[in-house]
């Protein structure tokens, strides 16, 4: 019964997202802007900075704040994998070792 | 690992490495750029734990110094993103176009950027290579 609650949230899921990109695309306004920035980017980009690869360019001159919030999230990211492999939140090494186990199994093997 | 494996990594690991340092240094002529040049250079760092074990990898470079240099690849990015918003100058020659001393400081900001790139993902690796599953 879970099992199949799980899979069908994950179905509608999938369907809705799916509906909204393909709606987005066939939509008659999509790709239809002025594409000013665009040429300015083909034109332009390689004689002002001389660099060939417009894809740099874009990422690290025109776009390089965005780049640098890329930059923190694989700071983010790292810190939270180290987090998640040595445990630094983990319960033995907030409150000592015995916290980890659950009290009932404790008390049990007490009494 | 194999006999062959160990081998053939002993053979391709500094050239993995060559070849990522130069998508890193030359990723504003050609194509690639940080994050490929990157992930590049670091499965080669992957390639040798899987043929010799997480011991000897890091008898070759340590974990701390892999944080060192992240910390510091950070610090001179923000450092050349401050630079180049306050002063609007150009760090290298904009002349010549196709050579690799061409482009406004847009080669230092690969190459800090493969050096984050690079240390993260072998942060990640090195983590999940030292934790025991049980």
């Amino acid at each position: 019964m879970n099992e199949k609650i799980k899979l069908s949230v994950a179905m509608g899921c999938i369907v809705i997202i799916s509906g909204f990109l393909l709606f987005s695309i066939f939509s008659p306004g999509f790709n239809q802007w002025d594409k000013k920035i665009s040429n300015f980017f083909i034109n332009q980009g390689w004689r002002q900075l001389s660099a060939t690869n417009t894809v740099t360019t874009i990422v690290w001159e025109y776009r390089g704040y965005d780049t640098l919030g890329e930059e923190s999230i694989l700071f983010t990211e790292a810190i939270g994998v180290f987090a998640l492999g040595f445990g630094l939140f983990s319960a033995e090494k907030i409150q000592g070792k015995n916290a980890a186990l659950p009290p009932s199994k404790e008390s049990e093997v007490k009494s | 690992m194999n006999v062959i494996i160990r081998t053939a990594t002993k053979v391709m690991f500094p050239i993995i490495i060559l070849f990522g340092i130069y998508v890193i240094v030359h990723g504003h002529t050609t194509p690639g750029g940080t994050f490929s040049g990157g992930s590049v250079m670091a499965g080669a760092f992957v390639i040798y734990t899987l043929a010799y074990g997480i011991e000897k990898t890091e008898k070759e470079l340590k974990q701390t110094v892999i944080d060192v240099l992240k910390s510091i690849a950070g610090f001179v990015l923000i450092m050349l993103i401050l630079f180049e918003f306050f002063l609007r100058a150009a760090l290298v020659p904009t002349e010549r176009i196709f050579s690799l001393w061409s482009g406004s400081s847009l080669m230092f900001f690969n190459v800090v950027g493969g050096i984050m790139v690079f240390t993260g993902l072998l942060m990640i690796w090195y983590t999940v290579a030292k934790t025991d599953v049980e």
